[in-house]
Formats: C-alpha cells, sequence, structure tokens
C-alpha cells in the first residue's frame, strides 16, 4: 500500500515507492534552477529553510511526545551564533559547524533540567515557548554600544546586518551564489526527511516511539526513557539549528524576530496543517500555509493573522489528524476494500 | 545473600496521599518461586503496594528489599532491569503500535538479533498470539490487551512478576488460560497476583495475603483464608463469595 510507506512509525523499511519519491524529488530539485527565475529560487530556499524548522517539531512532537513550544530558541541561537562567529572569524566554515553545535549544547543543558526532572510535557511546552520569549526580550534590550561580542554589535531589534554568505570550505574567496544557497537548502531538508525516516526504523526510532506510546510501559520495561528524550530533543534542537544557520545565510540577517511568539505558533501550525503523525506533512504544510499568508498579503486582506488563526481553527476541527494523514485515508478508503490506517 | 534470603521483601512500608494512608506500615516476605495471592477490598492499598515495589511510586517511609538490596529511590527502569514484571490493574500497552511492535520494544531486553525475533515468535505461540501479531493494541478487546501486556511482562523473563487483575474482563475460557500462565510462569518465577476472582484464585493459589486499610490482615492458605470470620467479614462475605 502506497500511503503506508509514508508512515514513519510502520517500523518496516521504505520500498520502492518511497525510494522513487525521494529520487523524484531529488532529480527535481536539481532540475529547478535550470527552468526558474531567481526570484523562486529565493522563495522555494526560504521554504526549505523553514521546511527544516517544521521538520524538527515534527519529529520531537510527533515521534517522540514532545511539544517543545519554543523551538524557535535552536532557531534563533543558530542564526545569531552564526552570524556572530562568521562576523568575527571572517570565514565561514567553522563557525557554520559551530553554529549547529552550540545550540544542541544548550538543548543539552536546558534538556536536561527538564527532562531529567521529570518536568511534565505541558509544563515543558510553556517553560520552551518562555524561554524563547526571554531570548527575544534580552536580544531586543541590547541596542547600547556596549552589547558587543567580539567585534559584533547585536543592534538589540534592529539585528544584524551584513551577515556572511557560505564560503566554499576548500576555496574561501568563492561564496555561495542564490542556486548554491538552493542547492544547500533543499539538499538539507531532503537529508534530513530521508536522514530521520530511516533514524525511526532503527532501534533507537523504535524505542522513541514506544516511549511516545507509552512512557509509564517503557520505564517498567527497562527502558531509561530520560536518555531517549535527552537525546532526541538535542537531535531536534541540532536541526532547528540548521534551519536558523540556513536563514541567516539565505538572507545575510538576523533579528530577534527569529525568536518570537509569532515565529513558534507558526511552527507548530505547519505541523498541526501538516499532521504530526509524518514527516513530509509538516514540510508540505509549510510551504502551503507561507504562500497563503503571502498571498493574504498581496490580495490586501489585512488582517492576515486573523484569517490564519482562523484557517487553523478550521484544520483542528475539520482535519484534527492533519491534511496529509486525511488524504492519505481518503485514498485508502478508495482503494482498499480494507480501508488504510495512515500513521 | 544466601538462599535464605528473601527474593522480596518490606519492612514497615508505608505510603501517604496527605493524611490518607494507603499502605500502612506493611511488612511482606515473598520467597523465591513461591506464587502468592493479594486480595482485600478496593481500596485496601495492593495497587498502591504493587506500585511502590516496581518504582512507580515512592514510598512515604519504610524499605523494600530486592534480593536482599534496598530499591527505594531506584527509578522504575532500574528495577525492572532487576527483574521485576508488572501488568497492571489497567492496561499499560502502546495502543498506537502492532502486536509485534509491543512485544519486540519488550523482547529485546537483554536479547539480540534473531534472539528477539524468535523469542517473539516461542511468546506468541504460548499465549496463542500468532492472528493478531500485525494488528494495532489499540483495536483489540479488553482481554486481549490484558494477554499482550502479560506476553510483554512474560518475555522479559524476570524474577519476579506481578500481575494486578490479570482475569479481570476475561470470558470463563480466558480466565482459565490464565491461570494456566500463571502457574506456567511460576516454573520459572516467583509471581505474585492481586485478583477479586476467588474461583481464579482458587486454581492458583499457594499462600494468600488479605490487605485491609493498607495493613496486612492475615497471611495462610488459600483454604484456611476463606474459612477466617475476619476474612469473611471484611471481604469475603461482601462479595457473596465463601
Amino acid at each position: 500500500m502506497i500511503v503506508r510507506e509514508f508512515a514513519s512509525d510502520a517500523a518496516t523499511p521504505p520500498r520502492w515507492p518511497w525510494w522513487c519519491f525521494v529520487v523524484g524529488l531529488a532529480f527535481v530539485l536539481i532540475a529547478i534552477p535550470a527552468f526558474t527565475d531567481i526570484s523562486l529560487q529565493l522563495d522555494l530556499s526560504i521554504l526549505f529553510v523553514l521546511s527544516l524548522l517544521a521538520l524538527s517539531m515534527s519529529f520531537l512532537w510527533g515521534y517522540v511526545g514532545i511539544l517543545s513550544f519554543g523551538q524557535t530558541i535552536f532557531f534563533g541561537l543558530g542564526g545569531y551564533s552564526y552570524a556572530i562567529l562568521a562576523l568575527n572569524a571572517g570565514t565561514t566554515t567553522w563557525p557554520f559547524a559551530a553554529a549547529i553545535v552550540l545550540p544542541m549544547l544548550f538543548a543539552g543543558l536546558f534538556g536536561y533540567f527538564v527532562i531529567y526532572g521529570r518536568i511534565s510535557d505541558i509544563y515543558l511546552s510553556v517553560i520552551s515557548l518562555v524561554v524563547t520569549l526571554i531570548f527575544e526580550k534580552s536580544i531586543r534590550s541590547t541596542s547600547g554600544p556596549e552589547y558587543v561580542i567580539g567585534s559584533v554589535r547585536l543592534n538589540g531589534q534592529n539585528g544584524i546586518p551584513g551577515v556572511p554568505s557560505l564560503q566554499l570550505p576548500w576555496n574561501h574567496s568563492i561564496q555561495l551564489s542564490i542556486d548554491g544557497v538552493f542547492y544547500l537548502s533543499g539538499g538539507a531538508v531532503l537529508l534530513v526527511y530521508v536522514g530521520l525516516r530511516l533514524l525511526l526504523l532503527t532501534s533507537f526510532g523504535r524505542i522513541i516511539v514506544g516511549i511516545r506510546e507509552n512512557e509509564t510501559r517503557m520505564e517498567l520495561l527497562g527502558y531509561d526513557s530520560r536518555v531517549y528524550k535527552l537525546v532526541s530533543f538535542v537531535l531536534a534542537a541540532g536541526v532547528a539549528a540548521l534551519s536558523g544557520v540556513l536563514y541567516a545565510v539565505w538572507g545575510n540577517f538576523v533579528a530577534p524576530e527569529m525568536f518570537n511568539l509569532n515565529q513558534a505558533a507558526q511552527v507548530v501550525i505547519w505541523v498541526i496543517v501538516g499532521g504530526r503523525s509524518t514527516l513530509i506533512g509538516p514540510v508540505i504544510a509549510t510551504g502551503l500555509v507561507q504562500y497563503f499568508s503571502n498571498w493574504l498579503g498581496t490580495v490586501s486582506v489585512g488582517q492576515v493573522t486573523l484569517v490564519l488563526g482562523f484557517v487553523l481553527l478550521l484544520f483542528v476541527l475539520v482535519f484534527p489528524r492533519g491534511l496529509l494523514p486525511t488524504i492519505a485515508s481518503a485514498f485508502g478508503m478508495a482503494f482498499s476494500k480494507k480501508g488504510s490506517r495512515f500513521r | 545473600m544466601t538462599a535464605a534470603t528473601p527474593i522480596l521483601e518490606t519492612r514497615s512500608l508505608e505510603k501517604r496521599f496527605g493524611g490518607v494512608v494507603a499502605v500502612d506500615h506493611v511488612d511482606f516476605t515473598l520467597d523465591r518461586g513461591e506464587l502468592r495471592c493479594l486480595i482485600g477490598p478496593n481500596g485496601a492499598g495492593k495497587s498502591t503496594f504493587f506500585k511502590m515495589l516496581t518504582g512507580q511510586i515512592r514510598p512515604s517511609g519504610g524499605q523494600i528489599l530486592l534480593d536482599g538490596e534496598d530499591i527505594i529511590g531506584l527509578q522504575a527502569h532500574a528495577i525492572g532491569r532487576r527483574g521485576v514484571g508488572i501488568k497492571n490493574q489497567v492496561p499499560v500497552v502502546m495502543n498506537g503500535l502492532t502486536v509485534r511492535e509491543n512485544l519486540w520494544l519488550a523482547a529485546r531486553i537483554g536479547r539480540k538479533g534473531k534472539a528477539v525475533d524468535a523469542a517473539i515468535d516461542a511468546m506468541a505461540d504460548r499465549l496463542e498470539l500468532g492472528p493478531i501479531l500485525g494488528r494495532f493494541v489499540g483495536e483489540l478487546a479488553h482481554g486481549q490487551r490484558q494477554w499482550v501486556e502479560i506476553a510483554m511482562v512474560a518475555i522479559c523473563e524476570p524474577a519476579i512478576v506481578l500481575l494486578d487483575e490479570p482475569a479481570a474482563g476475561m470470558s470463563d475460557e480466558e480466565t482459565a488460560r490464565t491461570a494456566d500462565l500463571v502457574r506456567d510462569l511460576n516454573k520459572s518465577a516467583t509471581v505474585v497476583v492481586v485478583e477479586h476472582d476467588m474461583q481464579f484464585i482458587r486454581q492458583i493459589a499457594q499462600t494468600v495475603t488479605v490487605f485491609h486499610q493498607g495493613r496486612i490482615l492475615v497471611e495462610d492458605s488459600f483454604h484456611n483464608v476463606v474459612a477466617n470470620p475476619v476474612v469473611r467479614d471484611v471481604y469475603l462475605g461482601r462479595q457473596g463469595l465463601t
């Protein structure tokens, strides 16, 4: 059954339809710059970047059962770390890696206290949201000239402009062009998607899904759920940080808005709309929701946020499992006598 | 630890929830290889007692000695790894996963590679779960979910098996099969069963411990317990069971 191929907790290795899908996506990705203009490449690149953030959330929420409302902590930290390190160092290769590792270290520390402290999931959501808002407020209050790291002024709510584009690691004099950023962000989404999909098939992946399903039973069997949750949390933070770094590379700019409530809530919306029981659903939803938001902006609706909120309500009420699982179920019902259980 | 050391012992074990004493200074001894039944009215503290033994609830006081070693303060997973398995009163299973996946998560404790699948298949044969291995646990009937949970506990080959109402919601035939299974488990493990169904207890009991108001009221053979006027007054009489 083709739809089952996207059921990441089926614990069965993907078969040919899924691999065809992945290879097809890779070919489309490679071909796009040859047939499109720069403006579309830029638009698609930012969708890929944000899709990584959605993947980070859908993995953590959908497969580990942790709703980290403030996943933007690591998105923002990734972007700011890259900006500060790259501007100070005058090179981008090691700052790129360090800007992913640093948020992961912070996630390890934060996660250790909340997960080993047995903070319940709902409080973890609230605490992570509060932490991202603290980061936002703190950075907004760094407008003065005294807030300098190395030679880089933090600039408060104005953000840091002039963030360097990525240089080729083997030739620092060549910077990534627009199509280079397109390939990098698109390739990152594809690799992270495939990587997480395959990770869920490993013992580790099957155990975290078991923890999502029933943490008490897993503990009683002898699994220390805290270790698995913490590792997953750090891994998801790494994906969010990669998203933040690529965001900084894409726009050559970072700002406190990366941490704010609007950004944090959008990630949740992407995952709810796409369906958190899949990895690919939230990626598709990121594109749809962003496109819809942009369209609302161009037709002068005015209250874009209000309309988006209404759409989200509609989705929660009509498609509680999300768009992709609902469509897949409909296909399953149509093509299978027994119906389909798309998970 | 010597051969005479009880496999499990509690000393003055206590659990208070605010002003309510759920388990009140219980001294309980379980010898290796025993099949013990715990009975008592609802609210007598049996399930709380089980949850303390498995680290799900932290006791307010007292000691729990597993093979002579105090395990109070250990996390549930550490107690599980030391060979204490439990089937809770309400099935604690992964409803969103298949029966096979549930068993896999249990079977890989202490096993690797093909031994895991072999253990799953052997347990499925033993409990006749073969036809439902591919079904999602959440779609199964209550009795089947209980069997899945018992299978998950048994597949880990624990030294002590705690079964909290294993026959609840089962048909007469399923209850009889469960009694066979409990006796079978007892061949390789020490087993403690909490149950209200006295017919079921009659089939399996060696020694019966009666809980009442958080304390051990009586501990004796099945026939002596049934004949005990105090037990009849506080528990059996109310059930209409003799």
